[in-house]
């Protein structure tokens, strides 16, 4: 009945305990505690300035926390630079995608897959793999700096996923895409994040995008947690209504 | 004539692209403008004093040993303490070691300019195609060609180019994702090395001569070069190198002979004319970067 692969290997949880960073005086992420498991897609959902990529820098590596806990499994993270995180499988995207424009699409991801240690055989075969989960077969010889933003941030995507991650952090990867595109995409990530047992947290402001497509959310306002919990239910929060529909008179 | 004129001027063309992707590739890689690559050189060209009785080959090997060794030690006492600094930085830096390394030469091993014998072979005449062309400038031409392609098959082609390129481009992504700048940064330096000594072998087979301050020249024409083709652009810079020679060859053979003192005028000039055309150099993108 069970499958023994399943239950030979624990779930990894990707944990933050009571993070906060401040700037200035100012709190940017005030004792947030949330988790990623492996294989599910949390969405972190709130206004703009409510501190959701700020939760993903502390995550990531890109922000030291000046307070809190940032554990992979056993392994206390919290003074990892990003590049440890990264070799440990936390792996980030940037909402700008980053990628390196001046090297095409393939190019972008056998970085990344040489960097996370392949040696060139295997690098080429984790590539022409990713680029066809991604549909990048038609521009893999196109150099980054000529695709179109949605492309980009795709790119993005399909390096950071060379990097072999076991836990994903994106940043509003469907952003300037219709709501029909930005379903496809996280989809089709979803999709290979559970094929890879791997975790996804997801940065996104548009509640409709989250909806179907992930298996909790996480929703921030002023660097605090609001609710966490299942789609269908963090929709019916009032507090939740409050803040993205405004007060009801 | 024709074809004698055309493989002296490709093969200078040649001659300056290499000395311009040595300058270019550790501006992409680091954002580090190396004045002390001129300093590589003469590592390189005191190596073909030194062993000026050996076999010509076996002194280029040297050169290239030299080369490697001076670009390695800078990197590692020079530059790899000032890794996070800024462009200015870098650079002032890079003319200390070039001021260094030119003074260290001249107070011990190069007080003054020594002579090396040209190579019997070199100074040869050979009939191509029924036109009187020396061995120096068709090994000129064959070396640097060699040298050039070389260099763009590893960028393109090879897991160590890939890696370059994309530290170049954002060397703190790059480093993110796992790229070792502990073996991309020395490696862009040995590339430099064996570049600028293949550059030094020509160089003191032209000139016949090898002095401390030898260096200064192919740095300025590399740097040039550079900036003529767009400095965020291997193949802009080997193309600004190629032009600058071939217009140098072209202007010696072209100019009436008491004109030739002011070839540098004119080329500087058609120089400056360009830039004020495409300041970000003939085939530079949109990302300029001006410190």
């Amino acid at each position: 009945m069970t499958d023994t692969a399943q239950l030979s290997r624990r779930p990894s949880v990707l944990r933050m305990a009571d993070g906060g960073i401040h700037f200035d005086g100012v709190k940017a992420v005030d004792g947030v505690t949330l988790e990623v498991r492996s294989g599910e897609v949390l969405g972190l959902i709130g206004p703009n300035g409510s501190g959701k990529t700020s939760t993903l820098n502390l995550l990531s590596g890109m922000l030291r926390a000046t307070s809190g806990r940032i554990h992979l499994d056993d392994d206390d993270l919290t003074r990892s630079s990003m590049r440890q995180r990264v070799q440990r499988g936390v792996v980030r995207t940037f909402q700008s995608g980053r990628v390196f424009g001046r090297l095409t699409v393939a190019e972008n991801v056998e970085a990344a897959a040489l960097g996370a240690g392949s040696r060139r055989g295997p690098a080429r075969r984790l590539r022409d793999e990713i680029l066809d989960e991604l549909n990048l077969g038609a521009v893999a010889d196109t150099r980054a700096d000529s695709l179109t933003a949605g492309r980009i941030r795709t790119t993005a995507i399909a390096r950071a996923l060379a990097a072999k991650p076991r836990f994903l952090l994106l940043d509003e990867p469907a952003a300037g895409q219709n709501e029909t595109e930005a379903v496809e995409l996280i989809t089709s990530i979803r999709g290979f994040a559970r094929r890879r047992d791997c975790g996804v947290l997801l940065v996104e402001h548009d509640m409709s995008v989250v909806m179907g497509t992930c298996d909790r959310l996480h929703v921030l306002d002023s660097g605090r947690t609001v609710v966490e919990g299942e789609p269908a239910t963090v929709r019916k929060d009032p507090r939740v209504i409050e803040i993205y529909f405004g007060k009801r008179h | 004539m024709i074809l004698e004129f055309l493989i002296s001027a490709v093969g200078l063309g040649a001659l300056y692209a290499l000395l311009t992707i040595g300058v270019a590739l550790l501006f992409g890689v680091l954002g580090l403008m190396n004045f002390a690559y001129g300093e590589i050189i003469l590592a390189g060209a005191f190596a073909m004093y030194l062993f000026r009785d050996q076999p010509w080959l076996v002194a280029l090997l040297m050169a290239i040993v030299f080369a490697v060794v001076v670009a390695l030690l800078s990197e590692r006492l020079a530059f790899h303490p000032l890794r996070n600094a800024d462009p200015v930085t870098l650079m002032i830096a890079s003319f200390a070691v070039s001021l260094a390394i030119q003074s260290l030469a001249r107070m011990t091993v190069l007080p003054r300019t020594r002579g090396v014998a040209p190579e019997d072979f070199l100074a040869h005449r050979v009939d191509l195609l029924g036109a009187d062309v020396s061995v120096l400038d068709l090994l000129t031409l064959a070396l640097c060609g060699t040298m050039l392609v070389a260099v763009a098959w590893m960028m393109g082609r090879t897991s160590l180019g890939i890696q370059l390129r994309a530290a170049a481009e954002d060397f703190q992504m790059a480093s993110s994702l796992g790229v070792r700048a502990n073996l991309v940064i020395p490696s862009a330096f040995v590339t430099v090395g064996v570049l600028a000594a293949v550059g030094s072998a020509v160089l003191v087979a032209r000139q016949g001569a090898v002095s401390a301050d030898m260096g200064l020249q192919p740095m300025l024409i590399g740097v040039v070069g550079a900036v003529l083709g767009g400095m965020s652009s291997l193949k802009g810079a080997a193309l600004g190198g190629f032009l600058l020679g071939a217009a140098t060859a072209l202007l010696e053979s072209l100019l009436p002979t008491d004109l030739i003192a002011f070839r540098d005028a004119f080329l500087f000039s058609a120089l400056i004319a360009v830039l004020v055309v495409r300041p970000q150099g003939l085939l530079s993108g949109a990302k300029v970067r001006v410190s």
